[in-house]
């Protein structure tokens, strides 16, 4: 079924990237049924100060796999999540491999994933190999591994610096992480949150859900 | 995610519907066939098996079902007829299975028969209802298979003895095998419904409930109360099943790091439809989260096949924030992900006392018993507590004086319909059965008023109302801060846990459910300007030891109470309890506490029913360990005096032993002696669970509780017999 889509442009360090805020109805699983599309989000402007900023690079990437760190993510604009191929639709390999580089995730298909909820309608994912790219174009304040093995994990949030407002948080976080047998790992996008006694605090936002645990065939990847 | 979060979304308040129940006893043989079971009994119970019935199942013909096959087969205390015309409640405050027709509204028929014990749960299916029982007046527990009459009435068809405290039920894909866990027992029996016969009865770990049986119909799993192990039991049909115990630590992706969890609460656990997939919701102790001093709430999913966790545990992976942010935010590390921090807000339910899985849309709903609510999570996900898509409130009305639901309290069973469009909920504390329209899909919604048929009409008192409401209610402020008396005490029994008793001062004392938990929480009060822990030893050593004791059973005595019988009466016991439980920053007044004190304790010493003990004579090996324990060599009695309940109720000390690791080194303290009354099946046992058993305790004694070094091997195995049937 065809779905709205609207096009958020964001220029990020120099990589002109794409952050397609999907319209969808209320169910989102992958094969059951789509509802009618609700009003396209509307597009943001993106924000002015930008410069890529990685915070955190796994203690075990090596030189070769943090050279291939830029998250350059593809700019094709999707047209309908529902059109995509699915995330496993071609079999994972058994042998472990190194980190994508950048020209890799330029041509990486994006597919989709098991089940989203609505509120993860802004998030794209991309795989080369045993690994996805998981970028949301959510209100970001940061993004943290909940769970699971740190080593080859990517984790950023562009721009690392802003010049305006706690208030008026810049667009754009990703997570590059592999999808191995045996493992599974957790991870949380975080917004910036209205203000408690404590004052400003991150508030939790789209969770990244992905498992293969043995004795499973094929992994399942959720983002909600 | 909590942006998309719907809770409590129903903004239309239902007209009240409180419908008389229509209620006939519709008990009655069913023929020949039926054995050991009549209309009255010499205690004048009815369906209480008259004395001298035979005590053996039926050997009549098969008591397989015939019909459709049960829509779930995982038995709760709510269960729907296949054929889309009935639900089956097991009511076990009134002894009695309620059947109301469908579809249900303000009119429609409920029916009560009688049983002849306390139902644990029921499941349906073709023409057959299964009802596990309890506590029969022998003491035993029993499998009751009833047969359908009429539109709503129930016969029984055979009756299966079981050990005491017969409660969760499973049933074979097939239908040809049940299985019932005797929880106070620690068995689980496996039932040939075609002979009525029990095939096995296994010993397994403490407090077995709930039980899966996996699409191959040859293997179990079985979900504890008690602790973080659950058990799988295989070859199902064999005289001797393979068991084996399979460690499950609670939410470790909320888990403090290199630390594996308890948990407790594992009332219920069941399996996708396609059979890859096991669910355990419990409570996950320890667990960390915002203001989380006793854990948080979890759904614990396993490979079917192998056991293996879904979820992976926190390893103090990577994150990146944006730099103003974290700069602003000064102490609180909260972007540290290798921190026990974990701002992302605890799961999104209390108490999970009963779940089901809607297949159409792959989520699991739980009842939520301490918020009055049941949970949609998304049955996917390795850690389903992430993925919360909605919240249905089922209470209405809560007491204007003392808190507590008066309408749809207590969510204690679900049953979809067959489209799943419809919800049944019964909720025990206010007997209520309750209809929700459940949406498809995710996002907003209208939630249609909901319907309430009250099942009882017994009208208690206010006081009677607001002591059971409370009892399982977490919100009431003054009384719970988050856990009501029964997430910690289920049923009135214990959750085995130890807790960190951190004193602040000697009168301000709160309880953490692990020392990372006290650690950080007590750091992030001391930043709010509360004072330094007086019984703590940062980091890694905080609070005083304090195991969960039993209630149910053991409050009968004026007092005193508390480990150190530091509370005068069971009331100001419960005072104290609430300044150890809750974690707000109101101040109650002395009435407000004593009200909801008095209203509880009522409840506690009236209403819950103490575990079921069979009532026979003892064993000669139970008479010789009663001899060493009244002698006055051993001196057990001295202190746990017989008639008083196992106890002088007097302080004793038995020198210093290390502290457990974790825990604060206590000097010079006295502890109340303990009632020994339900002691074999409260372990583990001292004031701080050092032991896990009754053998390990009197092994370790070293004569300092009585004189039991002298003992030999076999005496001390008496004396621990006849602890057991205390």
């Amino acid at each position: 079924m065809k779905l709205q889509s609207a096009i958020l442009y964001a220029v990020l360090g120099g990589a002109t990237l794409s952050a397609a805020a999907y319209a969808v109805g209320p169910s989102l699983a992958r094969g059951a049924p789509a509802a009618p599309a609700a009003p396209a989000t509307k597009p943001k402007t993106a924000y002015p100060s930008m410069s890529a900023g990685v915070l955190h690079v796994s203690p075990s990437s090596s030189p070769a796999s943090s050279s291939s760190a830029a998250p350059a993510a593809s700019a094709a604009p999707l047209d309908s999540r529902f059109d995509l191929p699915a995330f496993d639709k071609d079999p994972f390999p058994t042998e472990r491999s190194e980190l994508p580089t950048s020209d890799e995730w330029k041509s990486a298909p994006a597919v989709e994933i098991t089940r989203r909820s609505a509120a993860a309608r802004a998030c794209r994912v991309y795989r080369v190999r045993e690994y996805l790219k998981v970028h949301c174009g959510i209100p970001m304040a940061g993004l943290r591994q909940l769970a699971g093995n740190p080593k080859d994990v990517l984790l950023f949030v562009v721009p690392k610096t802003m010049d305006g407002s706690l208030f008026d948080p810049p667009l754009g976080g990703q997570a590059i992480f592999p999808l191995r047998k045996g493992e599974a790992r957790l991870f949380q996008f975080f917004e910036i949150a209205p203000m408690d006694y404590e004052g400003v605090f991150p508030g939790p936002s789209v969770v990244i859900d992905a498992s293969w645990p043995d004795g499973m065939s094929s992994p399942t990847v959720v983002l909600r | 995610m909590p942006s998309a979060w719907d809770s409590h979304a129903d903004p239309i308040r239902s007209p009240t519907v409180r419908m008389r129940a229509r209620t006939t006893l519709t008990l009655a043989l069913a023929g020949a066939t039926v054995i050991g079971l009549a209309c009255s009994s010499p205690d004048g119970r009815p369906g209480a098996a008259p004395s001298g019935a035979p005590s053996t199942s039926s050997s009549s013909a098969s008591v397989v079902s015939a019909g459709p096959p049960a829509p779930s087969r995982e038995g709760g205390t709510l269960s729907r007829a296949p054929a889309d015309d009935a639900l089956f409640l097991a009511d076990e405050d009134h002894t009695s299975i309620r059947v109301a027709a469908l579809p249900l509204d303000e009119a429609s028929a409920i029916e009560t028969t009688a049983v002849p014990g306390r139902p644990g749960q029921v499941l349906a299916t073709g023409n057959r209802v299964l009802v596990s029982i309890r506590e029969m007046p022998d003491g035993t527990g029993a499998l009751l298979v009833m047969d359908r009459q009429g539109p709503l009435g129930l016969v029984e068809k055979a009756r299966i003895p079981l050990p005491p405290d017969a409660w969760g039920i499973a049933l074979s894909p097939d239908e040809s095998l049940a299985m019932v866990s005797s929880a106070w027992a620690a068995k689980v029996s496996v039932i040939d419904l075609a002979s009525a016969k029990v095939l096995s009865t296994i010993d397994v770990a403490r407090e077995p409930r709930g039980i899966t049986i996996l699409p191959g119909g040859d293997t179990a799993y079985v979900s504890h109360l008690v602790g973080s192990g659950v058990t799988r039991i295989d070859k199902l049909r064999d005289a001797s099943p393979s068991v084996r115990r399979v460690e499950l630590p609670a939410s470790p992706s909320r888990s403090p790091l290199q630390t594996k969890l308890p948990a407790s609460l594992g009332y219920t656990v069941l399996t996708s439809p396609d059979g890859s997939r096991v669910f355990f919701p419990r409570q996950a102790i320890g667990a960390i989260g915002k203001a989380a001093w006793a854990g948080t709430a979890a759904v614990d999913v396993i490979v079917a096949s192998t056991g293996a966790p879904f979820a992976a545990p926190r390893q103090g992976g990577g994150s990146t924030f944006i730099e103003p942010l974290v700069q602003g935010l000064g102490q609180v590390p909260w972007w540290d992900a290798s921190s026990d921090v974990l701002e992302t807000g605890n799961a999104s339910f209390v108490q999970p006392r009963a779940a089901i899985y809607r297949k159409s849309q792959r989520t699991l709903l739980v009842a939520s018993e301490g918020t009055n609510a049941v949970v949609e999570l998304d049955a996917l996900m390795s850690d389903p507590t992430f993925g919360p898509i909605r919240s249905y409130a089922v209470s209405r009305g809560d007491d204007p004086n003392v808190g507590g639901a008066t309408k749809g309290g207590a969510p204690t069973g679900l049953a979809l319909s067959a489209d799943e469009k419809m919800l049944y909920v019964h909720c025990r504390s206010t007997d209520d059965l309750v209809k929700l329209e459940l949406p498809r899909g995710e996002g907003a919604y209208a939630m249609a008023p909901l319907l309430y048929r009250h099942l009882v009409d017994d009208k208690p008192t206010h006081e009677e109302a607001a002591g059971r409401a409370l009892f399982y209610d977490a919100r009431d402020a003054i009384t719970s801060g988050g856990m009501a008396c029964a997430g910690c005490h289920p049923e009135g029994r214990d959750d085995g846990h130890v807790w960190h008793e951190v004193a602040f001062d000697s009168k301000v004392t709160n309880f953490f459910g692990s020392a990372t938990d006290a650690v950080f929480l007590v750091d992030r009060w001391k930043d709010q300007g509360a004072g330094k822990p007086i019984n703590a030893d940062l980091p890694g050593s905080v609070g005083n030891a304090r195991q969960t004791p039993m209630i149910v059973g053991r409050v009968k005595a004026a007092g005193p109470y508390g480990w150190l019988g530091e509370s005068k009466d069971l009331t100001q016991r419960l005072v104290g309890g609430f300044g150890l439980h809750r974690w707000n920053s109101n101040s109650p007044t002395d009435g407000e506490k004593l009200a909801r004190a008095a209203y509880l304790a009522r409840f506690i010493r009236e209403k819950l029913v103490a575990p079921p003990r069979e009532k026979r004579p003892l064993t000669d090996e139970e008479r010789k360990g009663k001899a060493i324990f009244t002698s006055e060599k051993a001196a057990c009695a001295t202190c746990h005096t017989p008639d008083s309940d196992y106890t002088n109720r007097s302080l004793a000390s038995f020198g210093e032993s290390p502290p457990l690791p974790g825990f604060f080194a206590e000097k010079g303290v006295a502890y109340k002696t303990p009632s020994l009354l339900f002691v074999g099946g409260s372990a583990p046992y001292f004031h701080d669970g050092r032991y896990d058993s009754l053998e390990e305790i009197i092994d370790k004694n070293a004569d300092r509780m009585g004189k039991t070094a002298h003992l030999s091997a076999e005496e001390k195995k008496a004396l621990v017999a006849f602890l057991k049937t205390l």
